[in-house]
């Protein structure tokens, strides 16, 4: 079984991210950049797919030069080899879908699994519009039956799995869960309690830098990255204003009432 | 606890553990294993300690395979002079000695490897020449038997195989492993045989990759 996964180069989600003053576009200089953790949980429930099943798994991103990094954390996780779309566009999810498409008509997977979304765009597209490009079945927001991740949780049935050609996928709803059975070649978006993605330790991070790691171009691929969305402004979320100690009950009363206006 | 190292050898004393490589338990080893510091180093932690990437702490896949096999068939090595190709900690090369080979050399371009397969053929009772500096295009013209157990990973890898099959040609036995990582066309070349290989790719270490053993094609 061979298994395309994407890992995309974030902003780090630990960091404030700081807006340009005009709001036209987020200051990456000084950034520090991780792998999406929803993609993480990918690699992870790829890995624990071919190792159940055998087969290959394939790390996709696209990005600028120092993107390779992100894809060699995967491959350091345990997956074979890499692909790098090199380019220093901003992208779009539907620039990316489409990308993606291509290198699934090169590549042949049976499944791909990509994050529910990114946490720096919080798009929530490239998976849905892929399978839209492809004509396949897909599951998103893959989840897993129970919550807690321990030996015992492991051995359970994994949210993902495979069985007579089909692939099963509890998927995570309003007020619960759901399973389908997808037809393969399918795509699946991992929701964040699908697993607990694995340390890399140094003998697989040695162990990535020798793995194969293809470099193409959207040109090669016949892909235009123009997008189709166009982003208009960033704005802070607003700032908190000072709060106010009051004497008594009434008072707070009052002053909800008649200055905020919050209660009749 | 600084990261700073002294010397080569308390550097391997330090941060390894005596260990054994699974299809090898035969054998004793300076590994790093999960319980060592190193386990979960980055590559700036590897910076601040001023090491190049510590091939030689790892029992590869490559390795374990060939020094299985010569355990196996001491024939292959015994009383002949073998040459252990980017020998790391030198398993193949001890399981050579092991068998029975008459003398044996390890050669790693990396000044440390060679003290770690040195302190490792200590642990096992058994001596080892050590040569450094890149011999790839050598005639290799003292030699009997040539050992290449991870030799085979990076853009390299074409012209040692071509270098290794010249010297199969010149009427040496090389034995070389891989382990399907696809940097080397197999074709052209004989199996001899197949292990199931635990890797260290997986959080409980049960992820097996098969890897072969091969030799060039007469």
């Amino acid at each position: 079984m061979k298994i395309l996964v994407t890992m995309k180069r974030v902003t780090d989600y630990e960091r404030k991210v700081k807006i340009a003053p005009d709001g036209s576009h987020l200051i990456t200089e000084g950034m520090n950049f991780v792998a999406n953790p929803f993609d993480e949980i990918a690699v992870e429930e790829a890995l624990r797919l071919t190792k159940a099943h055998g087969g290959e798994v394939v790390v996709f991103s696209a990005g600028p030069k120092d993107a390779a990094q992100q894809i060699r954390q995967g491959l350091a996780m345990g997956a074979d080899r890499g692909i790098h779309l090199l380019t220093d566009k901003e992208l779009d999810s539907d620039a990316v879908a489409r990308l993606l498409a291509k290198v699934v008509d090169q590549e042949k997977p049976d499944l791909v699994i990509l994050g529910k979304q990114a946490t720096d765009d919080d798009a929530n597209q490239a998976g849905q519009l892929l399978a839209g490009y492809l004509g396949w079945a897909q599951g998103t927001f893959a989840s897993k039956h129970e919550g807690l991740e321990g030996p015992e949780e492991k051995a359970q049935k994994p949210g993902l799995a495979i069985e007579g050609g089909k692939v099963h996928v509890v998927r995570e709803v309003d007020g619960g869960l759901e399973t389908i059975a997808l037809d393969m070649p399918a795509v699946v978006t991992t929701d964040l309690r699908l697993n607990h993605p694995r340390f890399t330790t140094l003998p697989n991070i040695m162990k990535a830098k020798k793995k194969k790691l293809d470099e193409v171009t959207a040109e090669s691929l016949g892909v235009d990255l123009s997008p189709k969305v166009k982003m208009l402004r960033f704005s802070e979320p607003p700032a908190r204003t000072a709060g106010q100690i009051v004497d008594s009950v009434d008072t707070l009363i009052h002053k909800l009432k008649n200055e905020r206006k919050v209660i009749a | 606890m600084s990261w700073v190292s002294t010397s080569p050898l308390q550097l391997i004393e330090r941060e390894t553990v005596v260990s054994r490589a699974p299809l090898c338990p035969e054998i004793q080893l300076h590994l790093v294993t999960h319980t060592c510091r190193l386990w979960r180093a980055t590559d700036r932690d590897l910076e601040a300690l001023e090491l190049a990437d510590p091939f030689w702490a790892f029992a590869w896949a490559g390795g374990q395979a060939i020094a299985r096999y010569l355990l196996d068939h001491p024939e292959e090595v015994r009383g002949r002079k073998v040459f252990d190709f980017a020998a790391g900690g030198g398993i193949q090369g001890i399981a050579a000695a092991l068998a029975g080979a008459s003398c044996v050399a390890a050669n790693d371009l990396d000044p440390i490897a060679l003290h770690a397969a040195s302190m490792n053929a200590d642990l096992n009772g058994v001596h080892l020449d050590l040569a450094g500096g890149d011999l790839v295009g050598d005639p290799l013209a003292e030699f009997e038997v040539v050992l290449a157990g991870d030799a085979f990973y990076g853009s390299e890898a074409p012209a040692v195989l071509k270098w290794l099959c010249r010297l199969a040609k010149a009427g040496k036995r090389v034995l070389l492993a891989d382990a399907g990582r696809g940097f080397i066309e197999t074709e052209g070349l004989l199996g001899l045989a197949q292990f199931e290989t635990p890797t260290d790719e997986d959080s409980d270490g049960t992820r097996l990759r098969p890897t072969w053993v091969y030799t060039p094609n007469p």
